[in-house]
């Protein structure tokens, strides 16, 4: 390990003195061209052979060679076996060295963590710019490198927008939304505070003449301490990012800092350009006016930034739903769309970084369901890649440019106060703010957190880049300001950078809850989510969840069918593949226990692939060695068997968390969603749109009216129930009375009550009843409306429909309870297709209307005949049910809907 | 709304019930409104059917359980000593709550666990977990998975190898979980 750190290191070492050479070469190339130029401007004379700039091999070697024979390039040119063009791809080539450059110093980093790993990966990458930033300054004595390396124009168009579009892109939804007050305190009152104290009171100290020697460089005004101030006090998300990454603080504390460090740039954006207007109005010119347009501006340099990204974010949302047929751009469209909305806003000089945060924060919502599994990892490492590199290189860019001519306009008075002042206002800032915030706040900020809050206030290369943009003529101290900054960046990002983490450790700060959940605990969260909505609306209390709420709805219900494809479809898509995914794993650990040839039956049957070897059947037919097994064991077990699940456990443990893994994912998908806070709890494949909501809603109540017949049933027996039935039978009005088999009549009463029951009928009836209930709703949400052909493994239903491939002794061995079980598969089998298209038409227990199982898409349906003893208000809604009186009355249609929800709640109570 | 005498709430009972619950007189003015407002008979305690009343918690996957918490005991009442007492568990916590107050940790996971334990015979069981799971769960999961689902949860919380998940296995699981945070509700005042 050591030897291989040394090693990486060496190469590092290796690649750096080459691109220090190259940035060597390259500035002096720029410089004998701008000479070059500058000649040509001035005489006009011979510079057309010069701009093509060829130079030999021989030449090229030596830079001082190469110089001289530029100085005295002949007029006759002889030709070239091999010549050399530096120029033309100088800089694409400096980016790209530097790009590796800072790849493999990452390598070398990780390599000798085990030396460094109290020091952040920030600051040692300073400390290397430093370094080249050194080596490069004496080499360069005209200044051109650093020119060239940081320039702000860069840094702000190329390096930044990738890492706030990561950050916006990954930004946790949820505690963002839930945090949403306090972080918009802290990142507007605590920036201006900040901005104004700061600036304040180190023109007071000046005043004191507690700053010698500062008159020697210029005229310090009130006005320039400001501006000093609003580009000093704002804390930087990069190097926030950074350091709050390697530190797993809790996730109420992380959020706050880093939601703070991004949405403050529209603050201190508006700030600086406020009082750099103001200082070429002149102190003494300033009016009200401009006090008014300066608060104007703030509104509309934030909210146009917000405004622009959620209009770009919604319009990449909008084009990915078209991008069916052409997976491969999606990607490309969620970058750019993103690094659009980041230029858009800066052309208007709105706020860049809230308004690509913003973009990518809106496109992830929905950009998520429409592209594929695919294009949705290169989203997730491109974005994670390029966020890497480009924090990798500001830190070091920031070290190079660190290194540099400023530092003879020192002034240890400014410096040493502007470091005592941003470090107090910080903490005061902080401890004041949270003061007032938690009255309002459920969960209080301890004094830990605040403290942790405070010291986590890191600034970084973005106030470099203002403070260098800022022009001598205006502020003439400004090269002491940028001494000053640099120090605050350094001082900030090594001394609280790299003792954030012994600090935390020390004062047992709540770490983030970074371990796995288990699966219970997700349960018992989900849960407890729901519990406390309940209690919510028992108290009648809508606060925050409400608003949320609200919001929600009329993202489900406008905006959601615009912007994503197919919620239905990518919905049970998303389940199948997890399905799918599943069973791969399993048929996988499967066919490597036959080839160890350790199998025995017993562990095969605990497998969780046995429980859902239907469904592999059903999406592939391919998979012989199940059928065998099947075949085996003659019936799908579906008890589980501790000891295999235990001893599969132990035996590969990898392959248990992965499992786990899926289970966790299969819950999340299917739990039902707690009304209030989902609004934040948006994943891919977890889409909520209108239908889902209401079905979820429908399922509940149909569950209760179940339940509630349930209880009636068994008051005999428990006491317990009986009360509760009691009132139960009350609550449903006396629209569900005595269980009677045989007849319509069951249902005919539930038609009666309310309006959702009917709905809920309807849809229940288009399912497939011998199915288990999980399926009954999938197939039966299904719209009503014709698909041709049901092999696509895409459509929901498709995975019925592969059943037909399977050879049917094989249906025979999958059908889990018996004969009858058996050919009722079989009767879904067949019917499927016209299940689709006129989801009554199927008869589940009657065998004889399916009569020729080859002839499904030219099937005829039979013409719902109405018995006259049927209710009328059953004729529309229901005709199957009355079909089927005559074969099996209790069978069809909403009552053995109704036994089957009853038998699924038996083993309940 | 709470016109009659006897719907007023006297200053005794107030107190009452600031000592037992730690709410505020105001909050518990406040909730008394709601409680006769929920109270739609307003004979002073409230029915199954009362809560079923509202119809944010009718679309609750688990508003039996919900509402079961409050009707201690299979009573077919809920007075408002009960009501409060119930919804004392939710109040936010601090550091200095006293164990043995409703809102502690320990009171507010006890809530939880008294969700799943239908019996009350102090142990979650396959079959109540089950119960849970299949509340909370679309009906997309089919039986089959939700069962091994319910093993496989029962498996890794189990940590005596009894089948059950008693309530210290319980505490054990959520040991990590902020469930101060996560169980509390602002009371307005």
């Amino acid at each position: 390990m050591k030897t291989n750190g040394v090693l990486v290191l060496g190469l590092t070492g290796i690649l750096f003195l080459l691109s220090v050479a190259f940035l060597h070469s390259d500035s002096f190339q720029s410089n004998v061209t701008g000479e070059i130029v500058r000649h040509k401007r001035s005489s006009g004379v011979a510079a057309s052979n010069e701009s093509q700039h060829q130079t030999n091999a021989s030449q090229s070697s030596n830079h001082n060679e190469s110089n001289s024979s530029h100085g005295s390039s002949t007029p006759v040119h002889r030709y070239q076996v091999v010549t050399i063009n530096w120029a033309r791809v100088a800089n694409p080539f400096i980016i790209s060295i530097w790009i590796i450059f800072a790849g493999i110093t990452k390598i070398a980093f990780h390599l000798i963590q085990k030396y460094v790993s109290r020091v952040p990966e920030s600051c040692i990458l300073i400390c290397l710019g430093l370094v080249v930033g050194g080596i490069a300054y004496s080499i360069d004595k005209d200044h051109r490198i650093e020119q060239l390396l940081f320039n702000p124009d860069t840094f702000f168009l190329f390096i930044l927008p990738p890492i706030v579009m990561e950050a916006g892109y990954f930004m946790p939804k949820e505690s963002f939304f839930d945090n949403l007050g306090t972080i918009l305190t802290y990142a507007i009152i605590g920036t201006i505070f900040n901005a104004l104290c700061i600036g304040s009171s180190l023109f007071a100290v000046y005043k004191w003449g507690l700053m010698p020697g500062l008159e020697e460089y210029g005229s310090l005004e009130f006005l320039h301490c400001l501006l000093f101030g609003s580009i000093i006090s704002a804390v930087d998300p990069v190097a926030v990012i950074s350091v709050f990454e390697e530190i797993h603080v809790n996730t109420v504390l992380y959020i706050c800092v880093f939601g703070e460090s991004l949405l403050n740039d529209g603050v201190a954006v508006v700030l600086y350009k406020m009082f750099e207007g103001y200082i070429e109005i002149g102190q003494e010119n300033i009016i009200g006016i401009d006090i008014i347009a300066a608060i104007a501006s703030f509104f509309v340099v934030a909210f146009g930034g917000l405004f622009i990204g959620i209009l770009f974010g919604y319009a990449g949302s909008f084009i990915t739903k078209y991008t069916v047929h052409n997976r491969i751009v999606e990607p490309t469209f969620v970058f750019v769309v993103c690094y659009i909305a980041y230029l858009t806003a800066e052309i208007f000089h709105l706020s860049g970084i809230i308004s690509i945060v913003f973009a990518a924060f809106t496109m992830s919502t929905y950009v998520e369901h429409n592209i594929s599994t695919k294009s949705h990892t290169t989203v997730k490492y491109g974005m994670k890649m390029l966020a890497n590199i480009a924090e990798t290189i500001i830190f070091m860019l920031l070290g190079i440019a660190a290194v540099s001519d400023f530092w003879q306009y020192w002034n240890t008075g400014f410096v040493l106060w502007t470091l005592f002042f941003i470090t107090l206002y910080r903490a005061i800032g902080v401890v004041g703010l949270t003061f007032v915030i938690n009255y309002i706040r459920l969960d209080k900020i301890n004094r830990v957190d605040q403290f942790v809050m405070a010291y986590g206030g890191l600034r970084g290369a973005i106030a470099f880049s203002l403070v260098s943009l800022t022009q001598p003529e205006h502020v003439p101290t400004i090269k002491t300001m940028i001494c000053s900054c640099i120090v605050a960046i350094l001082f900030t990002s090594f001394v609280q950078g790299s003792t954030i983490r012994p600090i935390v450790e020390l004062l047992h700060v709540k770490t983030s809850a970074k371990h796995k959940k288990s699966m219970f605990e997700d349960v018992n969260l989900r849960m407890i989510d729901h519990v406390m909505t309940g209690v919510e609306d028992i108290i009648g209390h809508h606060g925050h969840h409400y608003w949320m709420q609200r919001l929600q709805k009329f993202n489900t219900e406008y905006l959601m069918r615009w912007f994503v494809r197919d919620p239905y479809l990518s919905r049970d898509h998303e389940l199948l593949d997890t399905f799918h995914r599943i069973n791969k794993r399993d048929a996988e650990d499967l066919v490597e226990e036959f080839e160890r040839g350790n199998s025995s039956n017993e562990i095969a049957s605990g497998t969780f692939a046995n429980l859902l070897l239907p469904y592999e059947m059903r999406r592939s037919h391919s998979h012989a060695s199940f059928n065998h097994l099947v075949r085996q064991q003659g019936v799908t077990n579906t008890c589980i068997d501790m000891h295999a699940l235990e001893a599969q456990g132990r035996a590969n443990g990898a392959g248990r968390t992965l499992e786990d893994a899926d289970v966790h994912h299969l819950l999340q998908q299917n739990l039902y969603k707690p009304r209030a806070r989902e609004v934040t709890r948006y994943r891919r494949g977890n889409i909520e749109d209108d239908g889902t909501r209401k079905r979820q809603e429908e399922e509940i109540l149909i569950r209760r009216k179940i339940n509630v017949r349930h209880r009636r049933h068994h008051k005999h027996k428990h006491n317990r129930h009986k009360t509760r039935s009691s009132s139960k039978s009350q609550m449903s009005g006396g629209s569900i009375k005595k269980h009677s088999t045989g007849s319509c009549s069951e249902s005919t009463r539930l038609l009666q009550a309310p309006n959702f029951v009917v709905e809920q009928q309807q849809e229940m009836k288009t399912a497939p009843p011998e199915e288990d209930q999980g399926i009954t709703f999938t197939a039966g949400k299904k719209p009503v409306q014709p698909r041709n052909g049901c092999s696509t493994a895409r459509n929901p239903l498709g995975f019925m429909s592969s059943f037909d491939v399977l050879p049917e002794e094989t249906l025979t061995d999958v059908a889990a309870e018996g004969v009858e079980e058996t050919d009722t598969t079989r009767v879904d089998i067949e019917s499927c297709a016209i299940d689709r298209e006129l989801p009554w038409k199927r008869n589940p227990s009657n065998n004889d209307v399916v009569s020729d199982p080859h002839n499904t898409t030219s099937y005829e349906e039979p013409a719902p005949e109405i018995s006259p003893e049927s209710c009328s208000n059953l004729e529309n809604v229901w005709p199957s049910n009355t079909n089927n009186n005559s074969s099996h009355p209790e069978d069809g249609g909403l009552h053995f809907i109704l036994d089957k929800w009853e038998s699924l709640e038996e083993d309940q109570i | 709304m709470g016109s009659k005498a006897s719907l007023h709430l006297r200053e005794e009972e107030i107190e009452a019930i600031q000592q037992e619950t730690g709410f505020q007189s105001n909050q518990i003015i406040r909730l008394f409104s709601r409680f006769t407002c929920l109270d739609k008979e307003q004979n002073g305690f409230l029915t199954r059917d009362d809560f079923m009343r509202i119809p944010e918690l009718a679309i609750n996957p688990l508003a039996d359980r919900i509402v079961d918490a409050f009707f201690n005991g299979g009573e077919e009442h809920v007075n408002f000593r009960q009501f409060m007492r119930t919804l004392a568990n939710f109040r936010p916590s601090s550091a200095k709550t006293a164990e043995d107050s409703p809102n502690s940790r320990t009171n507010k996971l006890k809530f939880v666990f008294s969700l799943y334990d239908y019996d009350s015979d102090g142990m979650i069981s396959k079959k109540e977990l089950l119960q849970i799971l299949k509340l909370l769960v679309g009906a997309n999961i089919n039986q089959d998975q939700l069962s091994h689902i319910a093993e496989r949860t029962l498996l890794e919380s189990d940590t005596n190898n009894d089948r059950h998940i008693s309530f210290e296995e319980f505490k054990t699981v959520m040991a990590r979980t902020e469930i101060d945070t996560k169980m509390s509700v602002r009371f307005l005042d």
